[in-house]
């Protein structure tokens, strides 16, 4: 192919990062960072099919719902009326100048709005917490930590707040750096539950993915394809019922 | 706080296993939509009492617990139908009676007519006699395998009409379109060679 005199024709091609003295691996940091997604995104027709197992957020996605549910640290700079279970942080104001309470992310947002309330980064996004990321993020606890780390993590980056780039930036990194933790302990360790503990929800249904593509691959090594098995619904439901009448008797 | 009870309902639809449908949970939903009332209630209220100096906040707020209400209704209905409509994939157009129970009105009529809707699809492709699209899950490499019966599930006719007993532990040679159903649901088990 490769000659004086040959024309070569390039259909595709991407040049990105800097290479110096045309050695080592392209830096794919210095891409230009996608677009973001919204959380009350629309997808489009093509996506909807996937969407029951849609790691992406969407409107009826039950774990963005929850990490909107997971509670912040806030005050309020306005007062704001009308709102019975709010009188409760008022009334105490004489010994208190700032007075604290623990809102709801999508309330948060509400009061955003009006600019009438500000936040400090719940404990898992604060400062320390993310030293301790960024120093080794494989030993942390990410599910005692926050459920939904990454989820209520962008969620919060999306807000106005003076740390949302470095809370963006984290978070980015912190999966990149167990990600390949998560891999190895789906495809290779029999006994998981220790270790699937430790992972937040979204690594969850990425190692639940893994592993079931791991059991596939393992099935076709040992005994090929084309067995047909019972369904796996009707499997459990009956180990469910075996299990009922055992506990009954 | 606003918006606690549906939260509550989708909680106990997460922590179910996901290949099982817990009751359908009237009552909480009812509250939820009662919930949504009085909130759309106070709202106007407030449009009407205070023709200026509108307590912003607290409106925003409301709207914004009625929003999330809606979404996470239509959540909790959306999630069981996808569940139910994985459950016609694999188990069939009959489901066991627990099951049953746990729907709602509403659900068994979608349920009844998701089928027909498949059905009447399955019938417009393929050849003349359309297409079942539940079978060959995988794909196929020969006509005919050997099974084996894990119970005693009495008579099966076969298509070229002679009658077959199904006896416990007794081994067949079956075309695969017709066993492949009954080793979906657990009634025949494939040889491996």
């Amino acid at each position: 192919m490769v000659g004086p005199g040959l024309v070569v024709q390039i259909n595709e091609s991407l040049f990105q990062g800097k290479r110096k003295y045309n050695r080592g691996r392209l830096r794919l940091g210095d891409r230009k960072p996608e677009e973001r997604s919204d959380e009350n995104e629309e997808n489009s027709d093509e996506d909807e099919i996937n969407m029951y197992r849609n790691i992406k957020p969407h409107y009826f996605s039950i774990d963005a719902i929850m990490a909107a549910q997971e509670k912040i640290q806030c005050s309020f700079i306005k007062k704001v009326e009308h709102v019975d279970f709010l009188d409760s942080i008022y009334s105490d104001k004489d010994e208190e100048s700032d007075p604290k309470i623990e809102l709801p992310l999508w309330m948060v947002k509400v009061f955003l709005v009006g600019k009438s309330i500000q936040f400090d980064m719940p404990k898992a996004y604060n400062e320390i917490y993310r030293g301790v990321l960024t120093a080794d993020a494989n030993v942390v606890d990410l599910f005692k930590l926050c459920k939904h780390f990454y989820l209520f993590g962008k969620f919060l980056s999306q807000l106005e707040h003076r740390e949302a780039y470095e809370v963006r930036r984290t978070l980015i990194q912190t999966f990149i750096d167990r990600f390949k933790q998560t891999m190895d302990w789906a495809q290779n360790i029999d006994d998981n539950q220790p270790c699937f503990n430790r992972l937040d929800c979204l690594e969850r249904l990425i190692f639940n993915d893994a592993r079931v593509a791991q059991q596939h691959l393992n099935i076709y090594l040992t005994e090929g394809s084309g067995q047909m098995e019972i369904a796996a619904m009707i499997l459990n439901y009956r180990k469910r019922k075996i299990h009922e009448s055992r506990v009954l008797e | 706080m606003y918006c606690d009870k549906v939260v509550e309902l989708l909680k106990e639809l997460e922590r179910s296993r996901e290949d099982t449908i817990p009751p359908y949970n009237n009552d909480g939903i009812n509250q939820v939509l009662s919930e949504m009332k009085t909130l759309d209630a106070e709202i106007i209220d407030f449009l009407r009492k205070q023709k200026d100096n509108l307590p912003l906040d607290a409106i925003r707020l409301r709207r914004a617990a009625i929003e999330r209400n809606k979404r996470c209704l239509m959540t909790y209905i959306w999630t069981r139908l996808q569940r139910l409509k994985e459950m016609r994939w694999e188990i069939g157009a009959i489901l066991p009676s627990d099951v049953r129970q746990n729907l709602s009105q509403s659900e068994i009529e979608w349920f009844n007519n998701y089928c027909k809707t498949l059905v009447s699809y399955m019938k417009t492709i393929g050849s003349d006699t359309g297409l079942n699209l539940t079978q060959d899950t995988k794909p196929p490499k020969s006509l005919y395998t050997e099974v084996r019966s894990l119970v005693d599930a009495g008579k099966l006719e076969l298509e070229s009409g002679e009658v077959l007993i199904l006896r416990k532990n007794s081994q067949y040679m079956l075309s695969r379109s017709q066993a492949e159903p009954l080793i979906r649901q657990g009634i025949l088990e494939q040889v491996r060679q």
